[in-house]
């Protein structure tokens, strides 16, 4: 059993070492590309300084090429990268050069790491950390620094729909600024009580948890029109 | 029994005086224009609450949305409600001194106390009426027009969203205790009321005196800090702590506790002042 | 049976001593004056009788109790008007009657209280805004007041001021229909002595916070000096007859062929008698009583 795992260990780094990163990625990208559309329910719960937010409940829905719908009765907090962007990013090669850079076990699984520049200056993403598994071609876990948001990173487990490389948890963490009060608008009675001194920046995690993913059954147009 | 029926003529005293609908008429009018702004130009109003966050993080739902206004229009008119409460109860007593009606009405076989009593049981219904009028336009109203949803909430400690299932108990008692406030208002201006010839000087010191605790509350200079938790402005806002999470319990109850003692001590000012009083106008 | 007792009573505003010492009583069917001058205490007193100012010294008992403790049962008994009959300008004349009706401590029905508009002849306005009223149409909506809980006793302060002749007539006559017709007992203040001369049996006058005199009207007119104007056709023929027939009278030219004539005694009955008879012809004889005169004779005494 041990001279098992230790064979698919050798053969997938051997396998892993000797492709390039636009192969490696060119595999990540195919199984995107089998992805037309998708549902899925998703669970949020996010854990953000300076905001307190119960667990939320959403839809969210796909379409090729970028069209991306959250929908929620209540109040749902996203990563404002990193949810579909990146992968609408990984499927235009010519936007962005990739280097093949280390290798690292997350999670227990091996990946490679790319980084991948973008050749358009005007890019939001500045620089996108790719840490993918060669053997089952998917990402688990992705660091995006850009230009308006900071550092965001993402880590990924799989499950159900490994095929469509379509994961069943997310974990970002984001970075978040030093939150600043509009004196305004906050009349809270013991507003006099000694302010929490914060850091100028702290990190949050908000964890998505999909369920019941539709993939490919097709999604109406109208459904990204709604507001 | 006489209590009772004074109660009823106080009443119609103030369902036919026109200023008693100046107030209604003022506040229906400021809570339909912050309704039409929000309608208009609410994006702009949850881009500024949402700020500091909107680079990372992107907030779907429906932010604006009737929950979100009712709570806006309360913050923003709980400093106004309390003028045009007064503007009515502070005409109680010294509206019948200056037009000369208390010689008729003192002279009737109700006691002084009586008078007051039904005075101010009269003052706690329009207050209680302005109040759930405060209520049914900022919340029904406002969930008509915008639709129901969470409520995102700025506080000083950052923002709190509340689900929207847990929103009706604490608007609730968020009206209960906004409720407690202007009844104290009411109740101070009525005691203003009994010391006056005439409804101008008991508004307007009303007024002054909410606007000078409300600057006392909000000055940082520690003189003040020993009086601060006993002035009833500062327990005005209370009804806001009932938005946060977890909410406050003894911290709303200190302040339930020191508005009623306010409206009880205010009441017997008031009872002793006019039963003392020589009515010689 | 006495319905008023006012033992010495006092009110002092701070210093200012208003009412210093006055009793008084008012018997069941007088009409009862309260006469003095301005400023002598009479709204005081009259304020003091309807607990609208606290007593500094002194007992006010009406129906035998005091009214200190039995106010309510005391004011569910009499009805009164304060120097001017104010209502709430805003309420219609039914309104405001409905308004002290429900607080006057007796069940008044509707039809009570349209029978009151009736008689005090405002049928036909009751539904008019008080603002829109005459001071005489409120005089008449505050007896109508006064008397919509049939009260026993009704206490009247100053109720002919500001009214014009007619007004004063009606008003006149109607607490004469009240001592007459309903047999009220009314206390009536004024200072006009000429007023409660033609209305009251009984009556007292206070002048600086004390009670100077109480008692029968007539009785106390009688003893004083009778002052008389008379308008006559012949003045020369006039002045004759005075220095001629009556030496101990003083005749003073007023205006022209009207004098004012003062008597020690009441003896207008010959003079007018002999005026007839002298041909001098008598326009008019007009009997004059101030009661700045009436009380600084009595206060001389």
């Amino acid at each position: 059993m041990k001279s098992v795992f230790l064979f698919v260990f050798i053969l997938t780094g051997v396998v892993g070492f000797g492709q390039t990163a636009e192969e490696i990625l060119k595999g990540v990208i195919d199984k995107i590309d089998l992805v037309e559309d998708y549902q899925a329910d998703v669970q949020i719960k996010a854990a953000i300084p300076f905001i307190k937010v119960p667990i939320a409940k959403a839809k969210i829905y796909f379409k090729q090429d970028d069209k991306f719908k959250v929908e929620s009765k209540g109040i749902a907090i996203l990563p404002k990268q990193g949810m579909s962007d990146l992968t609408g990013f990984l499927s235009n090669e010519k936007k962005y050069s990739a280097v093949l850079g280390e290798a690292k076990t997350i999670n227990e699984h091996k990946t490679r790491l790319i980084s991948i520049l973008p050749t358009d200056e005007n890019s939001e993403i500045i620089l996108a950390k790719v840490y993918i598994s060669t053997s089952e071609e998917l990402i688990y876990r992705t660091v995006l620094t850009t230009k308006s948001s900071g550092t965001v990173s993402i880590d990924y487990e799989y499950n159900l729909n490994k095929k469509f490389g379509l994961p069943n948890k997310m974990t970002f963490t984001v970075d978040i600024k030093k939150f600043k009060m509009p004196k305004s608008v906050a009349s809270d009675i013991r507003n006099n009580e000694k302010e929490k001194k914060y850091k100028d920046n702290e990190k949050g995690t908000i964890v998505l948890i999909f369920s019941n993913y539709l993939v490919n059954k097709g999604i109406s147009d109208e459904v990204f029109k709604k507001d | 029994m006489m209590l009772w029926k004074n109660t009823i003529n106080e009443l119609l005293k103030i369902a036919t005086k026109i200023r008693s609908y100046i107030g209604i008429g003022a506040l229906t009018l400021l809570i339909l224009i912050v309704l039409f702004a929000m309608k208009a130009d609410g994006k702009s109003y949850i881009g500024f609450v949402t700020a500091s966050f909107e680079q990372t993080l992107s907030f779907n739902g429906k932010i604006l949305n009737g929950n979100l206004i009712a709570f806006i229009i309360m913050q923003m008119l709980i400093v106004h409600v309390p003028l045009l409460i007064s503007l009515v109860t502070g005409d109680l007593l010294s509206g019948e001194e200056a037009s000369g009606t208390i010689r008729m009405l003192a002279t009737k076989p109700i006691s002084r106390s009586g008078i007051v009593l039904s005075k101010w049981i009269a003052a706690t219904i329009y207050t209680l009426i302005m109040t759930v009028w405060l209520g049914f336009l900022s919340l029904f109203v406002a969930k008509w027009m915008f639709g129901t949803g969470d409520l995102i909430v700025l506080n000083s400690n950052g923002l709190l969203i509340i689900p929207e299932a847990d929103l009706a108990w604490r608007f609730g008692l968020a009206l209960i205790i906004a409720f407690l406030a202007l009844w104290t208002v009411a109740t101070l201006s009525l005691a203003f009321s009994a010391f006056a010839k005439n409804s101008v000087g008991p508004i307007v010191s009303t007024m002054s005196v909410i606007i000078l605790f409300t600057i006392i509350g909000t000055l940082d200079v520690s003189v003040f800090d020993a009086i601060k938790p006993y002035m009833f402005t500062t327990h005005m806002a209370a009804w806001r702590s009932v938005f946060e999470d977890p909410y406050p319990t003894s911290a709303i109850w200190e302040s339930v506790i020191i508005l009623v003692a306010h409206i009880a001590v205010l009441l017997g000012i008031t009872l002793i002042r006019f039963n003392k009083k020589d009515i010689t106008s | 049976m006495a319905l008023i007792e006012v033992s010495h009573l006092a009110k002092n505003f701070g210093s200012f001593h208003a009412v210093k010492d006055v009793s008084f009583h008012v018997n069941e069917g007088d009409v009862f004056g309260f006469l003095g001058p301005n400023g002598a205490g009479k709204s005081t007193t009259i304020r003091c009788l309807l607990s609208l100012i606290r007593p500094t010294d002194g007992e006010i008992k009406f129906f035998g109790k005091s009214l200190n403790q039995n106010r309510s049962e005391v004011l569910t008994r009499v009805g009164c008007i304060i120097e001017k009959p104010d209502f709430y300008k805003y309420l219609s004349a039914q309104r405001n009657l409905e308004i002290f009706a429900r607080i006057s401590g007796k069940d008044i029905t509707k039809r009570q209280i349209q029978e009151m508009i009736d008689f005090v002849g405002l049928n036909g306005r009751e539904g008019d805004k008080v603002s829109g009223f005459s001071h005489g149409m409120k005089q008449r909506l505050g007896i109508a007041q006064t008397l919509l809980h049939n009260p026993d006793v009704i206490i009247l302060d100053e109720p002919t001021t500001g009214l014009d002749p007619q007004g004063i007539i009606e008003v006149r006559n109607l607490i004469l229909r009240l001592r007459d017709e309903q047999k009220k007992t009314v206390l009536l203040s004024s200072h006009q002595l000429s007023e409660i001369e033609i209305i009251a049996n009984r009556m007292v006058i206070i002048n600086q916070g004390r009670t100077i005199v109480e008692g029968d009207v007539h009785e106390l007119l009688e003893k004083q000096s009778m002052n008389l104007e008379i308008s006559v056709a012949n003045p020369t023929v006039f002045e004759e007859t005075i220095q001629r027939d009556f030496p101990s009278l003083t005749a003073r030219l007023v205006y022209k062929g009207t004098y004012h004539i003062e008597m020690e005694e009441d003896i207008r009955q010959p003079l007018i008698q002999r005026l007839v008879e002298t041909g001098c012809g008598v326009k008019a004889v007009i009997p004059k009583r101030s009661l700045e005169d009436f009380f600084i004779k009595m206060t001389e005494k």
